[in-house]
């Protein structure tokens, strides 16, 4: 088993350099890498499938992490796909011991993709800029501001509103799939065999996760 | 067999009782008294069992409620465990049943979970009904906004999505484009209300993001108005996704140039023309 896991993580590996390769720098990593990553996660068939696309998810992410791609990929969004995926996997494993390690691992890494940083403000609809005579409104087409310099002003405004939002929406999506994941190894714990349950408890025992990360995992209680 | 306490005619819950057995003895010290053996304790737990649900949203509070929203996550579990079988979940309805955990649809629905022990041990059933968002609610956040000399109206609001009695946080929504209606004077070319992007709710189904609401004419007095019915539009996940409501937003100003602004409902004052300025934009 430790070999398919092995010849999974080269298979990812050799995956992203080949892709790497189509613009001829082998240590960038794009955003249509994970893309692509993530749509053989989401329409994994089987369970190995889902186990080896995960997999292959955590060891794309990791080598982002480690900077090892000079990438424009978001992280907070990487992260999250990353645990949506192993969310996925155990979820509809029965014996998922085999990625124990590395679904905790992913979410220690989605943990370190966390934000708290204010976010630059966002809005549903922005607002034209003052200066030249007519009539305008917050949300308006920019077709429709006839002073070129105003149109322009606003056209960049609602771009930098765009970046805020989609900062906000990975910053979003990051939680929900942190507790997603988080709720998943709960289950995986609670309910499954006695050595499956005892080697994701040792596992998280010997993490980096946060102390009370790691209680709520391993309390009794059903969760 | 005697049992101490006598067993009742039926057992409905948890019950313990003591077995003996009488034995008598031909042996002359016993004297022919019987005696009695303590075979031992039984307990029957027939505590039932049942689906217990639990939703991944820890926003509203009641985690165990069986009416969701739509792309939420529920983890399953049949308690207390059944002392015999093995324990098979079936769906019938909508969504999609990922060993105990379910997640509903992105549209309306209902959903049926059976957990099947097998062999005669039990079965129990829970029914899940799925809903889409009805409408947004509008908050304003602050004072009514004005340009000193400009026919101008504007306010900021805080958002939710309805209704709160689930989690919206697996939605994202989105305004779409729409033309200008009611239309009169100068703001006949104010156009299209331009589409949005999406954007995603928090688990408390607030929206991340403030909305600004404004118009502005001049300088000077600028009568007339119009009005925008912009469709707004959920998805989960990707795809172009589903209008759930309609927020309008109307403008109007009489010729004097006092202006009033107004979106889902929330409205400013009636702002004369010469009223101090306030931020702007904003």
């Amino acid at each position: 088993m430790k070999y398919q896991i092995v010849c999974v993580f080269i298979g990812a590996i050799l995956a992203l350099n080949a892709q790497g390769g189509d613009n001829g720098n082998d240590s960038v990593v794009t955003p249509t890498q994970m893309h692509s990553l993530e749509s053989k996660s989401r329409n994994a068939k089987n369970i190995d499938e889902k186990r080896e696309s995960a997999d292959a998810l955590y060891a794309f992410a990791k080598t982002v992490f480690q900077g090892e791609g000079n990438s424009n990929i978001s992280r907070p969004e990487l992260a999250a796909i990353t645990c949506e995926s192993y969310t996925r996997y155990l979820m509809a494993a029965t014996s998922p011991v085999d990625s124990a390690s590395n679904s905790i691992a992913a979410l220690e890494l989605a943990l370190s993709a966390v934000d708290k940083s204010p976010l630059p403000p966002a809005s549903l609809n922005v607002s034209p800029p003052e200066g030249s005579p007519g009539v305008f409104a917050s949300g308006m087409d920019p077709k429709n501001i006839q002073d070129p310099k105003v149109k322009a002003e606003y056209e960049l405004r609602i771009a930098r509103n765009n970046q805020a939002i989609a900062e906000s929406n990975n910053r979003i999506r990051l939680q929900h799939g942190i507790d997603e994941l988080k709720e998943a190894i709960g289950n995986v714990i609670q309910g499954s065999d006695v050595p499956v349950s005892t080697s994701f408890k040792s596992l998280i025992q010997q993490s980096h996760l946060p102390s009370e990360i790691k209680a709520d995992l391993l309390k009794d209680s059903k969760r | 067999v005697q049992w101490d306490p006598a067993l009742p005619s039926t057992i409905t819950s948890t019950f313990s009782s003591t077995a003996y057995v009488n034995v008598t003895s031909s042996d002359p010290a016993l004297c022919g008294n019987p005696g009695r053996v303590n075979i031992g304790t039984v307990t029957w737990n027939l505590s039932p069992s049942e689906i217990t649900s639990q939703c991944v949203a820890t926003t509203p509070a009641d985690r165990t409620r069986t009416t969701i929203g739509v792309g939420e996550v529920v983890n399953l579990s049949l308690t207390p465990a059944p002392s015999c079988g093995s324990v098979t979940w079936t769906l019938s309805g909508v969504g999609t049943l990922s060993g105990t955990t379910y997640t509903a649809p992105d549209r309306a629905g209902s959903a049926t979970i059976t957990a099947d022990a097998g062999c005669g041990c039990g079965k129990w059933t829970k029914t899940f009904s799925i809903i889409e968002p009805s409408g947004a609610q509008f908050t304003k956040s602050g004072g009514d906004k004005h340009i000193n000399g400009w026919t101008s109206a504007g306010f900021l609001a805080n958002v939710t999505i309805l209704p709160t009695s689930v989690s919206f946080y697996a939605i994202q929504i989105k305004e779409d484009s729409v033309a200008p209606t009611g239309t009169s004077g100068d703001w006949a070319g104010i156009g299209n209300h331009a589409e949005g992007s999406w954007i995603s709710v928090n688990a408390d189904n607030t929206l991340p993001a403030q909305d600004h609401i404004n118009s502005k004419g001049g300088p000077g007095a600028v009568p007339g108005g119009y009005t925008w019915a912009i469709p707004w539009r959920y998805h989960v996940g990707s795809g172009t996704g589903y209008i759930f409501s309609t927020q309008n937003h109307v403008f109007s100003a009489d010729n004097a140039g006092t202006a009033t602004q107004s979106k889902a409902g929330v409205s400013t004052a009636a702002i004369p023309l010469n009223a101090a300025s306030t931020d702007w934009p904003f």
